[in-house]
C-alpha cells in the first residue's frame, strides 16, 4: 500500500517536471546571447534582442491583429453556441445526438482540409484576405469546445430555475439577464477562454484565408522556426504565451467585476 | 408554454453555420473532380506512403498518449493527492500552443539541442552528428514528442476527473478481496474508464491525424502527412496539382467522417451496456 503511494508520487513528480521544463528552457533561450554547442547554459545572457523584438512595429501589428481576431471569434462563437448548447443541454428532442455529432465535426475534420475548401468559396465572394473571412474560419474550430462546456453547464443547471422565475412573473428578458446568464456565467467564461485560446493559436487557417494580408503572432513565429532561428522564435513564443495569459486574466477580471462572486454557480 | 419547436429554433443558427461552412468547403472540393482524379491520386506511390505514414503516426501517438495518460491518472489516484498544484501543472501543456511546443522540441531534441549537450557532457558522444536524429527524422519522433507532451496530460486530467467521480470504494473492495494493484487497475478501474478513454482516444487520434503545423515544421523530407501534402498541392499554381489537392482533401474528410460515425455508434453501445449494468440489483 505504502509502496504503491511512493510509486504514484514518483510518476507524478516526473510528469510535473516534464510539463514545466519546456517553458523554463524557452525562457533561458530567450535571454541567451551566446550559446555554442557543448555548453549546457548560455555563456552570455542579454535582454537586448528581447527588447529589440518587443519594440518592433511588426510585433505590435501582429499582437493587435491577433487580439482583434480572438475577441471577434470569442463573441461570434458564444452567440452561435449559447442557444444551441442550451437546446442540447436542457431539452430532449429528435436529432439531439445528431446536433452533438455535428458540433463535434470541426474536431474530427482537419482544419487545413476545411480551410482549403472554404478558400475557393471565399475567393469567389471576396471574403479571402478579410478579417471577417478569418473570423468565420476561426469560429468553426472554436465551436466544439465552447459547445461541450456550455452544454454540460446547462445540463447541471436544469430547467427549474428558469421556470420558477417565469412562474413568479419575470419576462423572457428578465429571466435571461437575472437567472440564466448569472447561472451559466462560469461556463461562459470557460467557453470564452477556450474560444480565445483557439483563435489565438491558429496558424494555417489564418495563413490560407488571410492570404498574407493579416499578420498574427503565429504567422510571425513560423518563418523563424523554419529558418532555425530559435532565439527569435523563443521570444515570439513567450510573447505568444504571455499575451494570451494577460488577455485571459483581464477577461476573467472584467466578468468577475460585473457578476459578483456570490452569483457564481458552485459546482 | 414550451413549444416543441423551441430546441430546433435554438439550435438553428449553429446548425446553419456549420452545415454552410462544411458544405461549401466540401462542395467546392468535390465539384469539378471526376473519378479520374481520385484514381490518379490513389495510384500515386507518394499518396499511399503519406496515407500509411499519417495513420501510423496518429495511431502510435494515440496509443502512447492514452496508455501514458491513464497510467498517470492511476498514479495520481494512488498518490492520493487531488491537489490543485498538480492540476495547474498538468494544465500547462494543454494550454501551450503546439507551435510553441514545436519550438521547444527543436531546442531540446535537435542534434545541437539540450539533450545532445547533456549526452556530450556525460561522454556518450563527441560530436553533435553522433546524436540520433529526432527532428526531421523518418520515424516522426519529433512530431510524436509534440503530440505526447500535449496529449498525455490532457488524457490524464480527463481520466483523473472521471476516476475521482468513481470514488475509491471499488478499488478498496477489490483490494480487500485480495486483488493486486495491477488487477485493481486493469480489472476494476480500466473497464470503468472505457467510455472516457474512447472519447480521449478519438480526440487525440483526430488531432494527430489532422494536425498541420507540427508535421509541416518537424517532418522529414522523405514523406509528408496528408494535410501537408494537400496544402503543398493547394498552393501549387498547376491546375492539375490543385485537383489532386482537392481529391486528397475529400479522402481526408471521408476518413474523418468514418471515424466520427464509428465513434458515435461505439458510444451508443457502451452507454447502452452501462445503463443495463446500472439496473442490476
Amino acid at each position: 500500500m505504502k509502496w504503491g503511494r511512493a510509486v504514484g508520487h514518483f510518476v507524478m513528480w516526473t510528469a510535473a517536471v516534464a510539463c514545466v521544463s519546456p517553458l523554463l528552457s524557452l525562457i533561458v533561450l530567450a535571454f541567451s546571447a551566446q550559446w555554442p554547442f557543448p555548453h549546457l547554459v548560455p555563456s552570455l545572457f542579454t535582454a537586448d534582442h528581447l527588447a529589440k523584438l518587443l519594440l518592433s512595429p511588426r510585433l505590435g501589428e501582429a499582437v493587435t491583429t491577433s487580439l482583434e481576431l480572438a475577441l471577434l471569434t470569442t463573441v461570434a462563437t458564444l452567440l452561435l453556441v449559447f442557444p444551441a448548447a442550451k437546446a442540447a443541454g436542457l431539452y430532449s428532442f429528435r436529432g439531439r445526438e445528431a446536433l452533438k455529432l455535428l458540433a463535434l465535426m470541426p474536431v474530427m475534420v482537419p482544419a487545413a482540409t476545411v480551410t482549403m475548401g472554404l478558400h475557393y468559396f471565399m475567393i469567389r465572394v471576396g471574403l479571402a484576405g478579410t478579417m471577417l473571412g478569418v473570423v468565420i474560419v476561426h469560429t468553426v474550430f472554436a465551436v466544439p469546445y465552447a459547445f461541450r462546456i456550455l452544454m454540460y453547464v446547462f445540463e447541471i443547471m436544469g430547467e427549474q430555475h428558469e421556470e420558477q422565475a417565469a412562474m413568479l412573473g419575470a419576462g423572457p428578458l428578465m429571466v435571461f439577464s437575472a437567472v440564466t446568464l448569472p447561472l451559466v456565467m462560469p461556463g461562459m467564461v470557460a467557453a470564452a477562454t477556450m474560444s480565445f485560446v483557439i483563435s489565438f493559436s491558429q496558424y494555417i487557417t489564418t495563413f490560407i484565408i488571410g492570404g498574407g494580408r493579416l499578420l498574427t503572432v503565429p504567422l510571425l513565429l513560423v518563418p523563424h522556426v523554419q529558418g532555425g532561428e530559435l532565439h527569435v522564435a523563443s521570444v515570439y513564443s513567450l510573447v505568444f504565451i504571455f499575451t494570451a495569459l494577460a488577455a485571459l486574466v483581464l477577461l476573467r477580471a472584467v466578468v468577475r467585476h460585473y457578476y459578483r462572486e456570490t452569483y457564481f454557480l458552485n459546482p | 408554454m414550451k413549444a416543441a419547436s423551441k430546441p430546433y429554433l435554438l439550435a438553428a443558427p449553429l446548425v446553419l453555420f456549420l452545415t454552410l461552412t462544411f458544405g461549401l468547403s466540401f462542395g467546392y472540393e468535390i465539384s469539378g473532380l471526376t473519378l479520374r482524379h481520385f484514381l490518379a491520386v490513389l495510384w500515386n506511390r507518394d499518396f499511399v506512403v503519406s496515407l500509411v505514414a499519417t495513420l501510423s503516426v496518429a495511431a502510435v501517438a494515440t496509443l502512447v498518449s492514452n496508455v501514458g495518460g491513464a497510467a498517470l491518472a492511476f498514479a495520481m489516484l494512488k498518490a492520493r493527492v487531488g491537489g490543485e498544484w498538480v492540476r495547474h501543472i498538468l494544465q500547462l501543456p494543454v494550454i501551450m500552443p503546439h507551435l510553441v511546443v514545436t519550438v521547444v522540441v527543436f531546442h531540446i531534441f535537435a542534434q545541437t539541442g539540450v539533450l545532445a549537450r547533456l549526452t556530450w557532457w556525460l561522454g556518450f558522444i563527441d560530436d553533435p552528428n553522433q546524436f540520433p536524429l529526432m527532428v526531421f527524422d523518418h520515424f516522426a519522433i519529433g512530431i510524436m514528442l509534440v503530440y505526447l507532451y500535449k496529449q498525455i496530460p490532457f488524457v490524464a486530467m480527463v481520466c483523473f476527473d472521471s476516476l475521482r467521480g468513481i470514488s475509491h470504494r471499488f478499488g478498496d473492495v477489490g483490494e480487500n478481496l485480495g486483488a493486486t494493484p495491477w488487477q485493481v487497475a486493469t480489472r476494476v478501474y480500466l473497464p470503468l474508464l472505457k467510455p472516457t478513454l474512447m472519447a480521449t482516444a478519438l480526440i487525440t487520434f483526430a488531432f494527430a491525424f489532422g494536425a498541420f503545423e507540427v508535421p509541416f515544421l518537424l517532418g522529414t523530407p522523405l514523406w509528408r502527412t496528408l494535410p501537408v501534402e494537400a496544402y503543398l498541392l493547394h498552393i501549387n499554381i498547376d491546375p492539375d496539382a490543385q485537383a489532386r489537392s482537392m481529391a486528397i482533401n475529400v479522402i481526408i474528410s471521408a476518413i474523418s467522417l468514418g471515424l466520427a460515425l464509428v465513434y458515435s455508434s461505439a458510444l451508443r453501445v457502451v452507454s447502452h451496456v452501462r445503463h443495463s449494468d446500472g439496473e442490476r440489483p
